[in-house]
C-alpha cells in the first residue's frame, strides 16, 4: 500500500479466524491503522493498494464502492480510538445506532429504533438509565465508546476492527470495555482485530499476535508462544521497553520539605440549577496534604476527573485555592497574587501533549530560553546561546537543534525539548502531568531514563501525575492514590503496589493489564 | 431548554435597555443644545425656545428619557420636525420597503451560497471548487453599487426587463412591487452570497475531517449520504452567525443601493434625516434598528440551540 507513491505498507499478510482475536501491535507510524483502514477501504485520498484482501470469499481490493458500502457496518464493524469525537454531537445515540440498522436492513424506522435499543442494552447501556434520546455530550468517555461499539456490532458483523479502542480511557474503564469486546466476540463468533500499542492489553485479550514495524510484519504467532519465546529482537525490545524501569540512585534525603501542601481545597462553581438559587460548587481537590522533599520523585495516580490536574494547577499558582496552604521553601504561595520570581524559578511543568504545547512559529532556542525571564539576571548573547546548547545536550539532543523549528522533531524529541525548557532555570521541582502518556513505549523508556538521570545529577524533585500505573511504579519513590478529590492511600511505591490497603487502589491495580509473568522476568 | 430561552430573553432585554440609554445620551445629553443644532446657526432665539418647549427640553433629563422610552413602547415616536408628520408613520412606510428587500436579498444569497458551498466542499480541489472560489473572490471584491449600476445598464436600459429605479408601492400589486425590488436584491445579495459560500465551504471542510464522519462512513453510508446526514447540520453554526450579521446589515446598510435605485427605504430615511438635522427621526430610527438587530441575534441564538443540543443545557 502506498500514498501518493510513498510506500506505507510492505508485504503485510495476516489472517483472521472467526471467534478469535488477533492483536496487532506496533509503535506510531508502524502502519497498523493503515492496515485496518485498508480492510475497510477507507484509506486517505491518494492511496493505492496492491495484493489481495479476501473477506468471506470476496476480494476487497477489487470491490466496488457500492459493494464496500454494503459490507461496511454490515459485515465489518469498526471501533475507533477517540470516543469523545467519534460520535456526531448533534444526533441522539439512539438515532446513530438505528441509522446503521436501517441502512442495511429493510426494516421500518420504528423497528430499527427497537433493535437499536436492544443493541445498546447488549453493550451495557440499559435503556432505563441511558434512554435513546441522550446526546453524546451527556455521556462519559467509556459510555460513548460503548455507543461506538454498539454501532459496530449492531448487525452482528463477521469482523470487528478495534483501533486503539481503550487508549483514551482510564484503567478501570479500559478493563470494562475489553471485557465487553471479548464477550461480544465469544457470543456471536465474530473475528476481532485489536490494534494497540499496549502489549499488556494484547497479552490479556488476543489469541494471536502480529507485531508491525515500519509497515512490515516483523513477528507473528500464538500469543502465548510470542510472549514465552520473544524470538524476534524487535519483539524483545518492545517488551523490555514497556516494562522498563530506569536505574535510579535512591537517596532522597528527607531533610527539609521542598513543597508542603496542607489541607488544600480547590473548588469550581457549577452552573446554576435555578436562576436565583445560590451557585453550587464542585470540590475538585478536597483537603489534600502532601509533602515533596528535594530530590524526591512522587507519583500521583487516579482516574480522570479525580482532581490530579487541578492539584497540579494549584501548585503552579494557575488555579485559585479555596482553603489550606501551599508552602514552597517555607514561602506561602497564594493564588491570585502573582508568584514572586523566587518561587516561580523553583517550579516548572511538562504537559502531556508534546505536539500542542509549543508555539510553532518560534525556533527551539527561543522556546527553550523562555523561562529565563524569571531569573534576576538572565544571561544574554553568547552566554544565553551556550546555556541553551548545554541544556539541549543535557536532554540528549544536539546543540545545533536550537535553530530548528518544532515541527522538525518527533514526539519523543519534542518531549525532550519540553523537559529542556523546564530544566534551563534549574528548578527544584518539575511537575510532569501525564508527560509520557502520549509516547511510544521505546521512546517512553528513553525519556524515563533521561528523567531518572537528571534527577540524580540536578537534585530534581518530580511530581509524576499519571493514570499509567506501571510507569508510576517504575520511577517514583512514593505514590499517592487520589479519588474524588481526596488522597485515599499513600506510601512507598513498592509497598502500595504490592500490598494495597484501600479498596480503590486494589480495584485500580486489578484493572491494570499485566504482561505475562514469564515475559516480565526475561524483560 | 427553558433555562436557555429565559437567559437569552433576559440578555435581550438588558441589551435593549443599555442601547436605549446610549442612544439617548449621545443625542440628547452631550454638550450643545439639540434645538439650536436642529435649527442651524442663524435661528431666531424665540424659534429655538419654541422648539425647546416642543421637544420637552425644558424638562429634566430622566423625565425626558422616560417619556421617550414610554413613547417608543406605545408606538408614539414623536413628530418629525422637517416633515411635520408622525415618525411612526414614516418608519412604517419605509419598513415595508426595507424589510422585504432585506429578506429577498438574504434568501437569494442563501439559495446561491448553500449549493455552491456544499458542492465546493465536497469536490475540494477540483475544477468546480476552483471556479466557485474564484467567483466568490470576485463577488467580495466588486463594490455592490458598481455592480448595481451594471445591472441597471444591462437589465433596465438595454433589455428593459426591469425599471431602473423607484418603487411603485405594494398597492400596485405584489409582483409589480417584487419586480422593482429584484435588481436591488441581486446587487445586495452578491457580496453576501460570496461571503456565505466561503464560510459554508470552510465550515463543511472542517466537519468533513472530524472523527465522526469516519464513523459514519464505517457504518456503510456513502460519501454523499454522510455529508447530508452528518456533516451539514454540524457545519451550520458559523453559517447561522454570518446570516444573522448579514440580515442586520441588509436592513440598515442598504443606503447606497437604496440611493442607486431610488428606493424609499430606512437607509435613505436616516440619511435624509441626518442631512436635515432631524434628530427626532434619527433617534427613533436608530433605536428601531438596534431593536431589529437584537431581535435577529436572539433568533440566531434560538437557531443555535435548535442545531446544537450541547447549547440547550443539561437535562
Amino acid at each position: 500500500m502506498s500514498i501518493h507513491d510513498t510506500p506505507i505498507l510492505h508485504d503485510v499478510s495476516l489472517e483472521l479466524k472467526p471467534g478469535a482475536v488477533l492483536g496487532i501491535i506496533g509503535e506510531s507510524g508502524s502502519g497498523k491503522s493503515m492496515t485496518a483502514l485498508s480492510i475497510m477501504q477507507l484509506l486517505p485520498h491518494g492511496a493505492s493498494l496492491t495484493g489481495d484482501i479476501i473477506f468471506d470469499g470476496l476480494d476487497i481490493v477489487e470491490a466496488t464502492e457500492e459493494q464496500m458500502c454494503d459490507i461496511r457496518g454490515n459485515d465489518i464493524g469498526m471501533v475507533f480510538q477517540e470516543p469523545m469525537t467519534a460520535l456526531n454531537p448533534v444526533q441522539t445515540i439512539g438515532s446513530q445506532v438505528a441509522e446503521c440498522i436501517a441502512l442495511h436492513m429493510p426494516v421500518s424506522h420504528r423497528e430499527s429504533v427497537k433493535q437499536a435499543a436492544a443493541v445498546l442494552e447488549r453493550v451495557g447501556l440499559p435503556n432505563n438509565q441511558f434512554p435513546l434520546s441522550r446526546y453524546p455530550h451527556e455521556l462519559s468517555g467509556g459510555q460513548r465508546q460503548r455507543v461506538v461499539i454498539a454501532i459496530a456490532v449492531a448487525l452482528q458483523p463477521k469482523l470487528l476492527i478495534a483501533d486503539e479502542p481503550t487508549t483514551a480511557l482510564d484503567v478501570t474503564t479500559q478493563a470494562e470495555i475489553l471485557t465487553l469486546l471479548q464477550r461480544l466476540v465469544k457470543d456471536s463468533d465474530m473475528a476481532m482485530m485489536l490494534i494497540t500499542h499496549d502489549l499488556a492489553v494484547v497479552s490479556e485479550v488476543a489469541d494471536d499476535i502480529v507485531i508491525m514495524r515500519n509497515g512490515r510484519v516483523v513477528d507473528h504467532g500464538k500469543t502465548s508462544n510470542i510472549f514465552d519465546e520473544l524470538a524476534h529482537p524487535y519483539t524483545r525490545a518492545l517488551f523490555e521497553a514497556s516494562s522498563h524501569a530506569p536505574e535510579r540512585l535512591n537517596e532522597a534525603k528527607q531533610i527539609e520539605p521542598l513543597v508542603k501542601l496542607t489541607n488544600l481545597v480547590c473548588e469550581y462553581p457549577l452552573p446554576r440549577k435555578t436562576f436565583f438559587g445560590a451557585r453550587q460548587v464542585f470540590r475538585a481537590v478536597n483537603e489534600v496534604s502532601l509533602t515533596i522533599h528535594a530530590g524526591e520523585s512522587v507519583g500521583l495516580v487516579g482516574e480522570s476527573g479525580c482532581g490530579k490536574s487541578t492539584l497540579a494547577r494549584a501548585l503552579l499558582g494557575l488555579s485559585p485555592i479555596q482553603g489550606g496552604s501551599i508552602l514552597l521553601h517555607g514561602e506561602r504561595l497564594q493564588a491570585g497574587v502573582a508568584l514572586s520570581r523566587k518561587v516561580r524559578r523553583e517550579l516548572q511543568v511538562v504537559f502531556q501533549d508534546p505536539y500542542s504545547s509549543f508555539n510553532p512559529r518560534h525556533r527551539v532556542a527561543r522556546l527553550v530560553a523562555e523561562p529565563l525571564h524569571v531569573l534576576d539576571n538572565p544571561p544574554t548573547g553568547t552566554e544565553r546561546a551556550n546555556l541553551v546548547r548545554a541544556t539541549l545536550e543535557s536532554v540528549g539532543l544536539s546543540g545545533d537543534d536550537a535553530d530548528k523549528y518544532i515541527h522538525e522533531f518527533s514526539g519523543g524529541q519534542r518531549q525532550r525539548i519540553a523537559i529542556a525548557r523546564a530544566l534551563i532555570i534549574r528548578p527544584a521541582l518539575i511537575i510532569l502531568d501525564e508527560a509520557v502518556s502520549a509516547l511510544d513505549v521505546s521512546v517512553r523508556a528513553q525519556v524515563l531514563d533521561l528523567l531518572a538521570g537528571l534527577a540524580d545529577s540536578h537534585q530534581l524533585a518530580y511530581l509524576f501525575i499519571s493514570h499509567d500505573l506501571s510507569v508510576v511504579r517504575n520511577i517514583t519513590d512514593r505514590v499517592l492514590v487520589m479519588k474524588a478529590g481526596q488522597i485515599v492511600e499513600r506510601g512507598n511505591t513498592e509497598s502500595v503496589f504490592n500490598d494495597p490497603q484501600h479498596e480503590y487502589t486494589k480495584r485500580l491495580l486489578a484493572a491494570a493489564p499485566q504482561l505475562p509473568a514469564s515475559a516480565s522476568q526475561t524483560g | 431548554m427553558l433555562r436557555y430561552l429565559f437567559k437569552r430573553s433576559l440578555i435581550l432585554l438588558a441589551t435593549l435597555f443599555v442601547a436605549s440609554l446610549v442612544v439617548f445620551i449621545t443625542i440628547e445629553v452631550v454638550p450643545g443644545d439639540p434645538a439650536s443644532y436642529m435649527l442651524g446657526l442663524n435661528a431666531q432665539e424665540d424659534t429655538v425656545a419654541a422648539l425647546r418647549a416642543e421637544l420637552g427640553l425644558d424638562k429634566s433629563k430622566p423625565a425626558r428619557y422616560i417619556s421617550w422610552v414610554s413613547g417608543l413602547l406605545t408606538g408614539d415616536f414623536g413628530t418629525s420636525y422637517t416633515y411635520r408628520t408622525p415618525v411612526a408613520d414614516m418608519v412604517r412606510d419605509r419598513m415595508w420597503v426595507s424589510l422585504p428587500l432585506a429578506i429577498f436579498a438574504l434568501l437569494l444569497s442563501t439559495i446561491i451560497a448553500f449549493p455552491a458551498g456544499v458542492y465546493a466542499a465536497s469536490h475540494r480541489g477540483g475544477i468546480t471548487d476552483t471556479i466557485v472560489m474564484a467567483f466568490t473572490q470576485l463577488g467580495v471584491a466588486i463594490p455592490n453599487f458598481w455592480f448595481a449600476m451594471l445591472l441597471v445598464l444591462l437589465f433596465a436600459i438595454k433589455l428593459s426587463w426591469f425599471s431602473a429605479g423607484g418603487f411603485p408601492g405594494w398597492d400596485a400589486g405584489f409582483f409589480q412591487a417584487l419586480k422593482s425590488l429584484t435588481l436591488p436584491a441581486i446587487a445586495l445579495a452578491l457580496p453576501q452570497a460570496s461571503i456565505l459560500t466561503r464560510v459554508m465551504r470552510s465550515s463543511l471542510l472542517d466537519v468533513l475531517n472530524e472523527d465522526f464522519m469516519r464513523t459514519a462512513r464505517a457504518k456503510g453510508l456513502t460519501r454523499r449520504k454522510a455529508l447530508w446526514k452528518h456533516a451539514l447540520r454540524n457545519a451550520m453554526i458559523p453559517v447561522l452567525t454570518i446570516i444573522g450579521l448579514q440580515f442586520s446589515f441588509l436592513l440598515a446598510g442598504a443606503i447606497i443601493i437604496e440611493n442607486v435605485f431610488y428606493l424609499p427605504g430606512l437607509g435613505r430615511l436616516i440619511f435624509q434625516s441626518i442631512a436635515s438635522r432631524d434628530l427626532i427621526v434619527v433617534e427613533s430610527v436608530v433605536m428601531l434598528l438596534v431593536m431589529a438587530v437584537v431581535l435577529v441575534t436572539f433568533a440566531v441564538d434560538l437557531a443555535y440551540a435548535w442545531v446544537d443540543p450541547r447549547l440547550r443545557g443539561t437535562r
